[in-house]
């Protein structure tokens, strides 16, 4: 099962609770940036959730 | 005494019957152990290890005939000896294999892990078996019937150990991949959701779709099996690069179920794009043990209705 670490969003209202932190950008292109830097960074797979926010899902392949 | 007596004796028919035995043994350790596009076991060592394990398997199996026909009955824990030496082998395959799984870009998975650990163990046995009936015939009939046999043994065993591949079970098929908005489709099955637009321009340039259709009921229990969709990607990218590296896990390839109708969707991220290529590598994915299975036989409905009509009063 996959884990969510974080979530970028330009939708900050839409999103509550806890677990994983959460950024919020100013604008779309802002947004898909940041979830790319973070993909790479984290090696999580960026989703793109409703449109608008990108939720990096620790996929943990299972021989890991 | 003259000529070429003198420094030669015609050897004993046991010696003669041993060293066919094992000679046909090793021969066909040696057919078995391809290095193929698993690349494995390519290294020297491993080759050497297998080599070995395999001359000592049919020296054993050779050794048995004549000590038996001398009535020497304990020379049968010999060969319980050899089966625990083997399982041993099974045992160290799965390690090393697990041990390298962890740093694959694509990985083997463990089903097709167990599947390569047995087959080693059982490539053992049929060297055993091989060298036993070389050896049997050779002693009873002849060392000219021992010989036939061994060219008889040689190309059956390749024969038996075969196995079944994909393409005995699904008729395999290109379909177009596509995406819709976060969603990446292989022809109509949805296989995975893919957030940055980067990475869906990548998979839409490099990604290869296919499509797998079970031919039975059975075929399709097989094909839902995960290790054997892990197995069919690990062999995909085997064969045909993978554009994949650490820290990129939207590229990483995919095998996902039409639940509805029991096909397999797959997309791989291939180097090597050409269609006969492609269809070849997926065609030749070996079946895992583990992953087959015949519930339609199981479930036939007159075995079903005749345990029922014998039951009932009538």
């Amino acid at each position: 099962m996959g884990k969510i670490v974080a979530v970028v969003t330009v939708g900050r209202e839409e999103v509550a609770g806890g677990g994983a932190p959460v950024f919020a950008a100013e604008n779309p292109a802002a947004a898909e940036r940041m979830a790319q830097e973070l993909e790479k960074a984290l090696d999580c797979a960026a989703c793109l959730i409703g449109g608008r926010h990108y939720v990096l899902i620790d996929l943990n392949p299972a021989s890991r | 005494m003259s000529g070429w007596e003198h420094f030669w004796r015609a050897p004993d028919p046991d010696v003669i019957a041993v060293v066919l035995g094992t000679a046909v043994g090793l021969i066909t350790r040696i057919l078995l152990l391809r290095s193929d596009y698993r690349q494995y076991p390519a290294y020297p060592h491993g080759r050497l290890i297998h080599l070995s394990l395999g001359l000592i398997a049919g020296a054993l199996g050779a050794l048995a005939v004549p000590a038996l026909m001398a009535e020497q009955y304990t020379a049968i824990t010999f060969l319980s000896l050899a089966a625990q030496q083997f399982r041993e082998v099974r045992n160290m395959e799965r390690n090393t294999l697990r041990a390298i799984d962890g740093q694959e870009l694509v990985p083997r998975g463990d089903s097709y892990i167990e599947g390569i650990a047995v087959v080693f163990e059982g490539r053992n046995y049929v060297v055993m078996l091989a060298a036993f009936f070389v050896s049997l015939l050779s002693v009873w009939i002849g060392w000219w019937a021992g010989v036939a046999a061994g060219a008889a043994v040689l190309p059956a065993t390749r024969l038996l150990m075969r196995g079944r591949r994909v393409a005995d079970i699904a008729d395999i098929s290109f379909a177009p991949v596509r995406t819709d908005d976060a969603g990446v489709y292989v022809g109509d099955i949805y296989m995975m959701n893919v957030g940055l637009e980067a990475d869906r321009e990548l998979i839409r340039q490099a990604g290869v779709g296919l499509v797998l259709v079970p031919k039975n009921d059975d075929a399709r229990v097989t094909l839902a099996h995960a290790g054997q969709r892990q197995a069919i990607l690990y062999d995909l990218s085997a064969r045909l690069g993978v554009y994949r590296d650490e820290g990129e896990p939207a590229l990483l390839p995919q095998a996902k179920l039409d639940l509805a109708t029991g096909r397999v969707g797959v997309l791989a991220l291939a180097r090597e794009r050409d269609r006969d290529k492609v269809l070849a590598a997926v065609r030749n994915v070996p079946l895992l043990e583990a992953a087959v299975r015949h519930p339609a036989r199981a479930n036939r409905k007159r075995k079903e209705q005749g345990r029922w009509e014998k039951s009932s009063p009538s």
